[in-house]
């Protein structure tokens, strides 16, 4: 019986379900290191600008510490961070820039969906069915461009952290190359991944609809060392989760990079004498 | 593999068998298109019961006048016969396609027992039964990412396992043509075909897989890449005439085949 040829080569493209799982494995696996950045990094998000372009830099490391790990050409910790530091900046523009194209898109759709709800009211005077189904027929279209965008600029963190020479616009284009025809998997894959992630905010939503009514107990609803404190727990509570979740999505985008990279450009595919250089 | 879970087992005739477990993102991947099928199918059932209630008190209270709280053994009795869809659709999709629901046949996931062999009925029935609990409060999402073998409730109970399908890899169907054939031929007398090891076999057969999926530019620079550590690895200098690296990967394919043939 021939040996399992493939366990011969690299993890190479994945289906769906399996990036999700590998994404919790890895995370689990490094869950010290990586639940430790991600508390840092959303600490970090307390401060202004300086703060939040540290969180982008902490994100991008756990992705690509997560990359080298399913590449299974491991990096410490120390040494990614003298990657990723420098780009600091850069990571925090990409972030910017992608808002932005949110933002831009919404508006436009907004306004579109308006701007036809609208005109449908002045020419079909009071057939509310027809302007109802237009307006939903048009705010379905709109979702399915915005959920196509966000998709496409998922990963954009990705090659900027791996990728050398790379700026946060160059980044978005390489972003959107790579996740062409991909679209419906990683949409896929992050409702998967949302899934299996809603028993953690599930518990954090028991936990505090279960400490609310015990703090007005104890304080009086009307105190204002009930709100205080409650918006300490409130935010220490956010952070906690926050830090708690993000490895996983940051896993996922490095394993879905990966991937694309497998899947169209043939990552990982060499020789052994190659592998040893 | 360290990413994913990979177990084997023991038969009683000491063979093993190697099965790497589903794992929860197939899981709950299998599990959202299994809800969407039988939503649907409950969808229907609902609305022929409403018709059917209707139908039924309109019936009745022309006949006795007054319905007698029949609507509450309507109801009643519809809601159990929805618990049985409930636990019907997994017991008999998982019973006739021996461990698979639609949502895991495309997902490509199985359930087996734990010795390997395929589940029936009792053992599906009592995976089932405990779904409830797994997927209204999430406990089988937890017992799967932390347990040893993956395994929820319904797994636990029912002595059950959830693994992935082998997916065996196929040969590559290749147009030999002439030119090609003499290549294959050239590289037999001239190269030590012998020193490819099934590793670098196992690589060129895997490009040759993923080639079409790849961008045009990635897919000529890896080709060449490849073809660049193949010509190192058979000790062969310079090729008779030029040839496309695809080319001569796929002739180096075929003669290795023929050499272990």
């Amino acid at each position: 019986m021939p040996k399992n040829l493939s366990s011969a080569i690299q993890t190479g493209p994945l289906s769906v379900g399996n990036v999700v799982s590998a994404s919790l494995q890895i995370y689990r696996d490094h869950f010290k290191s990586y639940f430790g950045l991600a508390l840092v990094g959303y600490l970090w998000l307390l401060v202004p600008i300086y703060g939040w372009a540290k969180y982008s830099a902490i994100a991008a490391l756990i992705s690509r510490l997560a990359f080298a790990e399913v590449s299974e050409h491991p990096e410490t910790v120390s040494d990614a961070r003298r990657e990723v530091d420098h780009r600091m900046w850069s990571f925090f523009g990409a972030g910017i820039l992608t808002s932005l194209i949110f933002l831009a898109v919404y508006l436009a759709g907004a306004i579109g969906i308006t701007v036809l709800g609208l005109g449908a009211a002045a020419i079909s005077q009071q057939n509310y069915l027809i302007i109802g189904a237009l307006v939903a027929v048009a705010v379905i279209a709109f979702l399915i461009i915005y959920i196509r965008i966000v998709s496409q600029l998922f990963i954009v963190e990705l090659p900027l952290a791996i990728e050398n020479n790379l700026t946060a616009s160059s980044a978005i284009s390489r972003s959107w190359e790579l996740t062409k025809g991909s679209v419906g998997r990683i949409v896929w894959i992050v409702f998967v991944g949302g899934l299996v992630s809603i028993p953690v905010s599930a518990f954090i939503q028991t936990v505090l609809a279960i400490v609310q009514p015990i703090l007005i107990a104890l304080l009086g609803a009307e105190s204002g060392a009930f709100v205080s404190v409650y918006i300490i727990l409130v935010v220490a509570l956010s952070i906690l989760s926050g830090a708690l979740v993000n490895p996983f999505w940051q896993a996922m985008k490095a394993i879905i990079y990966y991937d694309l990279r497998s899947r169209k450009e043939g990552l990982g595919l060499q020789m052994r004498d190659a592998k040893r250089k | 593999m360290g990413l994913f879970n990979r177990f084997t087992l023991h038969t009683p005739e000491s063979v093993e068998l190697e099965f790497t477990l589903a794992g929860i993102g197939n899981r709950a991947y299998a599990l959202l298109i299994d809800y969407i099928f039988f939503g649907l199918i409950l969808i229907v059932f609902l609305v022929g019961a409403l018709i059917f209630n209707s139908v039924l008190t309109e019936a009745v209270t022309k006949l006795i006048g007054s319905t007698n709280r029949l609507e509450l053994w309507l109801i009643a009795v519809q809601a159990l016969i929805a618990f049985f869809i409930y636990v019907g659709y997994f017991v008999f999709f998982e019973t006739v396609w021996s461990g698979q629901t639609p949502g895991k046949r495309y997902v490509k996931i199985r359930v087996i027992r734990d010795d390997g062999r395929p589940v029936r009925l009792q053992q599906s029935t009592l995976r089932a039964l405990f779904r409830p609990f797994d997927d209204l409060f999430f406990i089988g999402v937890f017992l799967i990412v932390f347990s040893q073998r993956e395994k929820r409730l319904g797994d636990l109970v029912g002595g059950t396992l959830v693994i992935q399908e082998e997916q065996p890899r196929t040969t590559v169907a290749l147009k030999v043509s002439k030119s090609t054939q003499s290549l294959i031929d050239s590289l037999l007398a001239e190269a030590d075909i012998s020193r490819l090891l099934p590793e670098d076999f196992a690589v060129i057969r895997e490009y040759l897989h993923r080639r079409e999926a790849m961008i045009p530019n990635a897919r000529n620079e890896l080709s060449k890449q490849l073809a660049t550590q193949v010509k190192h690895i058979i000790v062969l200098e310079k090729l008779p005439t030029k040839v496309d690296a695809n080319l001569f990967l796929e002739a180096v394919y075929e003669a290795y085949q023929q050499v272990n043939r």
